[in-house]
């Protein structure tokens, strides 16, 4: 547990009014508490907890000590004890929830988050926590409502505002999503994070100018941003502005010639400009400065694989597995590779993998019925190629709805990395 | 001195706008390019000036308004020089006069390099949505007739003979109309499937299209780069191809159906190339289809196709993944005499080239042979050409970006973008040599239809490109190289005038052996010369073996070379029936 952290999630809560009749040991452990004395405050409060009945918020405030001073196991137990003592006492619930998901216990954290969200419906707190975390499961849905109840219960918080675009996003409304974000920036205009995720937003939404213009924002405050800096180049890179996307990334490398996302991205404009040199250049430095970077091996397999230097692509594939055991994509073009190099049975085995890794993509099967049918294995081939076209049909059912050719599927990624990207 | 001389005159190219590429062309001999070998657009001087009108200039609402359409290089006139014909769009919302209204064109070879507009005097104005055109003699009369595809109803133009031509199509039975929605007919291959003599017709289909449904870029659904574009072809429905039988009494009856042709799910067809893959006698038929797989009806031999493309290997990618076929063409470029295939695709993916293995089996080589080095480009016209005359069939790939609003982006290569050639290597493998080609490969222009043909007669190949909404290009082959060549023009009796499936093999003393069909359409929407066109090398002579579609075999030999043979069939001593 993270003492600091933890401390400032909960000071807002732990802060209570005083009044006139308010006893003295109160008046006390509130000043040690003002002067950073846990220890002090905590030792107080035991010794009022010794001389009262059990208290529902005594034992709170303690486990509430016993986390800012890293004692973890203590501060859960009392938490607890809180919660058994009065189970709708809010408080205890929401600390126990931040406790237990500070601690990487997050299915446990969920439900008291919950339960304390429930109970004081409109503290705000209970509310934006119980967003964030349900936002971290993957729940965007859920997320997107306590989120805008959060907005609604303080309509003044930024980092409210953010969680709810990051939600949005997540769901894919762009537009709502840009929306929470301008208005995170709106509050607070010098946030690195929330103009960054608002840029992102904005050149996901088709509106690639809007977004420059945010990362120009932060240069104006912070001309070193190399998260901006690169977001820039992102953003030229998927306009497919190639020239000035190279520029832009030569520009950030010149300033820090270790980014490993700089390097990929820069590799990426220089693969989608045909230049194979270069792209090879720049994805090789890329994987040398991160090797956990599968999508830099995968994409420098794929520039190996336009030039026809098969055994190359198959290490790189081979490399962007070692990094994601599950990556379906590499197993595919491993497997196509493999193929071409006349290697069936490994072929096979790589196809195989591919498809059991994603069975809704049609190409590793007609591969696989290919060669299958080069060997002779007519009936594998025919339920190979069947299995195909069963898929694409699907596949093209559901483009009924989806008119978008840039979605189809061409050589390698279509889309640059983003800054903040983590392996 | 070569190399700086080239770069500055790229350097003028580039930023001087008072000269044009052709102009400039005219200061870089042949002799200096590292080729042997420059294309020179000479359209203007030709008289080719009639700009091709396709939709709106800056945007497009609809998907019809992108693709464009085809050229073909043939001899209306039977007077052993190549006409060249050219499709005419129109545009939507947009009030023509008279003067202005966009027809296709007709212009006639006055054999001195300059061709002069016959289009009124042959009766071929007619203003639409012109998409495809392929050439073919349906009724044995000697003079090649003219099919031309449209969104709507299709044309037949029966050659009258005298210079002037008639649209038969209704009568015929070739209209493809009567539907509830006008029918997106694309590329045509007049082909004799059943070898009975008479030429039948095929015809691609891409997308059952209403203007009042199909969602248009305001509504945001459809988004490339960013960028609001017409939406499709993913998430409409695609057309269905037709297959019409020739009844040898000037009608034709559609056998679709029958013949197996719409046992495929709607496919998105555009460039249609019709040959004998398999090697067996019989015309099979391909498709390049955009945004899936690309269809192979193999001739069963009895009226029927089996559709086979995934089985056979040409429907995907070299990684089994869909791609949006555009234009096709094939040649054996190996020598191992069977026919492969050329394929052009979206931008972001790669052309593709698809090695013939024989007993219907392909092998996608594009990454081996070094067609997978560009992908930046979005494919339109493919042909294969022996550009050099070295015996050894080259690629030329034309090119130009489907959405104009990408235009003023920077995207990619453009909206207007250069022609990609080849080189032949003779090794299997192919050399991008764009660069070294001349101004008429560089300059940057919205292609799409493509064909080849020898205008001059000079004995090298010369290309005409159909563009959008700009004028056509005239791409004259001048060559340094004193490589040979041979040019076959064959005339069916038994079989069909045009003798369209005709395989002819083309063996110099050196032992190598070519090999070559007659053929309809082809590339993207389009028609070559049908005369074969062999480059011989340093050879002198060579052998001559024709397989007619009758079944009849012929042979030559001692062909002197650099001369355009006119052979009929039947007509040779030593013939034998296969």
């Amino acid at each position: 547990m993270r003492p600091a952290l933890f401390f400032i999630i909960l000071a807002a809560s732990a802060a209570q009014t005083r009044t006139a009749s308010t006893p003295s040991w109160r008046v006390e452990v509130d000043a040690l508490k003002a002067k950073g004395d846990a220890a002090g405050a905590l030792a107080r409060l035991e010794h009022v907890e010794q001389n009262s009945k059990p208290s529902a918020a005594l034992e709170d405030e303690i486990g509430f000590l016993l986390a800012v001073l890293n004692q973890r196991a203590g501060a859960l137990e009392r938490f607890r004890k809180a919660i058994a003592i009065d189970p709708k006492f809010a408080s205890a619930h929401y600390h126990l929830g931040v406790a237990l998901w500070l601690e990487g216990n997050r299915e446990a954290a969920l439900p008291a988050l919950e339960r304390a969200a429930h109970l004081g419906p409109k503290v705000f707190d209970y509310r934006y926590r119980y967003g964030a975390a349900l936002m971290d499961l993957g729940r965007a849905a859920d997320a997107v409502t306590e989120c805008k109840i959060a907005t609604s219960l303080q309509a003044g918080s930024a980092a409210a505002w953010n969680q709810l675009g990051l939600a949005l996003q997540r769901q894919g409304d762009r537009k709502a999503a840009a929306a929470a974000y301008a208005k995170a920036v709106e509050i607070e205009p010098t946030n690195t994070d929330f103009r960054n995720n608002y840029g992102l937003m904005l050149l996901e939404s088709g509106a690639p100018v809007k977004a420059i213009e945010q990362f120009e924002a932060l240069l104006a405050r912070d001309p070193g941003n190399l998260g901006a800096l690169g977001n820039i180049g992102l953003t030229y890179l998927n306009q497919g502005n190639l020239t000035k996307a190279i520029e832009q990334f030569e520009k950030v490398l010149q300033l820090d010639p270790t980014s490993a996302i700089v390097q990929y991205n820069l590799g990426l404009a220089y693969k989608q400009k045909d230049d194979l040199a270069n792209a090879k250049l720049h994805l090789r430095r890329a994987t040398e400065l991160d090797p956990r970077i599968a999508e830099a091996h995968f994409t420098l397999g794929v520039v190996h694989w336009q030039d026809g230097e098969f055994a190359d692509v198959i290490r790189e594939m081979r490399a962007a597995i070692d990094v994601n055991s599950n990556y379906a994509e590499a197993y595919y073009l491993l497997g196509t590779a493999l193929k071409q190099s006349g290697r069936p049975a490994e072929a096979i085995a790589a196809l195989t993998e591919a498809i059991r890794l994603n069975p809704k993509t049609p190409g590793p099967f007609t591969l696989l019925g290919q060669i299958l049918r080069a060997k002779g294995d007519a009936d594998g081939s025919r339920q190979a190629f069947a299995e195909a076209a069963r898929i694409k049909k699907q596949k093209e059912s559901e483009q009924k709805t989806m008119f978008d050719r840039a979605a189809m599927e061409t050589v390698g990624p279509a889309a640059g990395m983003r800054m903040d990207r983590k392996p | 001195m070569n190399g700086s001389r080239r770069g500055f005159v790229r350097s003028l190219c580039r930023s001087a706008l008072v000269f044009s590429f052709d102009q400039i062309a005219r200061v870089l001999p042949a002799k200096d390019s590292p080729l042997g070998v420059q294309f020179i657009n000479v359209a203007r001087e030709a008289g080719l000036n009639k700009k091709t009108i396709f939709g709106g200039e800056k945007r497009n609402r609809y998907l019809l308004e992108t693709t464009g359409c085809g050229v073909a290089f043939f001899d209306f006139d039977d007077d052993g020089w190549l006409d060249i014909f050219l499709v005419n769009g129109t545009r939507f919302e947009t009030a023509f006069d008279a003067a202005s209204t966009p027809t296709n064109r007709l212009f006639k070879n006055n054999r001195d390099g300059t061709f002069t507009d016959v289009t009124v005097k042959a009766g071929l104005v007619r203003t639409g949505w012109g998409q495809g055109c392929c050439i073919g003699d349906y009724n044995n009369d000697g003079h090649d007739d003219l099919f031309v595809t449209y969104w709507g109803d299709c044309a037949l133009y029966r050659n009258n003979s005298d210079g002037t031509f008639t649209d038969v199509g209704k009568r015929a039975g070739v209209t493809t109309g009567g539907g509830k929605l006008p029918r997106w007919n694309t590329g045509c291959a007049f082909v004799d499937y059943d070898r009975d003599g008479l030429l039948d017709l095929f015809v691609a289909n891409y997308i059952d299209f209403d203007v009042k449904t199909v969602p248009t870029p305001e509504g945001g659904t459809c988004l490339y780069k960013g960028l609001k574009v017409a939406c499709g072809p993913p998430g409409l429905d695609g057309g269905k191809n037709i297959l019409f039988h020739n009844n040898g009494d000037g009608t034709f009856t559609d056998v679709s159906a029958k013949a197996g042709i719409l046992k495929t799910s709607g496919t998105y067809g555009l460039g249609v190339l019709a040959a004998d893959f398999d090697d067996d006698g019989w015309p099979d038929i391909y498709v390049a289809n955009d945004s899936t797989s690309s269809a192979l009806y193999k001739n069963n031999h009895d009226g029927t196709f089996t559709e086979m493309a995934i089985e056979a290997g040409v429907a995907y990618g070299a990684d089994g993944k869909s791609q949006a076929g555009m234009g096709v063409s094939a040649a054996d470029y190996d020598g191992d005499g069977r026919l492969d295939i050329v394929k052009t695709n979206f931008a972001g993916d790669t052309s593709s080239l698809y090695h013939n293995l024989g007993n219907n089996t392909f092998d996608d080589t594009t990454f081996q042979a070094g067609l997978g080095r560009n992908t930046r480009f979005l494919g339109w016209g493919a042909a294969f050409l022996d550009f050099d005359n070295d015996g050894w069939p080259d690629i030329l790939l034309c090119n130009g970006h489907v959405y104009p609003e990408i235009g003023d982006t920077g995207t990619e290569a453009g909206y207007r973008q250069r022609k990609v050639l080849y080189r032949n290597l003779g090794n299997g493998a192919f050399r991008d040599v764009s660069l070294d080609a001349g101004p008429g490969i560089l300059e940057p222009v919205p292609g799409r239809g493509l064909a080849i043909g020898d205008f001059d007669n000079d004995g090298d190949l010369d290309v005409a490109v159909n563009c959008v909404n700009a004028y056509p290009q005239l791409l004259r082959c001048d060559t340094s190289l004193n490589n040979r060549w041979l040019k076959v023009k064959c005339v069916g009796t038994k079989s069909n005038r045009t003798a369209i499936g005709t395989r002819v093999y083309c063996t110099t003393p050196d032992g190598r052996r070519r090999m070559d069909e007659v053929r309809s359409g082809g590339s993207y929407f389009s028609q070559s010369d049908l005369r074969l066109h062999f480059g011989l090398g340093q050879s002198e002579k060579a052998s001559l073996e024709i397989r007619w579609p009758s079944g009849l075999v012929e042979k030559m030999e001692g062909v002197a070379a650099n001369q355009i043979l006119r052979v009929v069939e039947g007509s040779l001593s030593t013939a034998t029936l296969r």
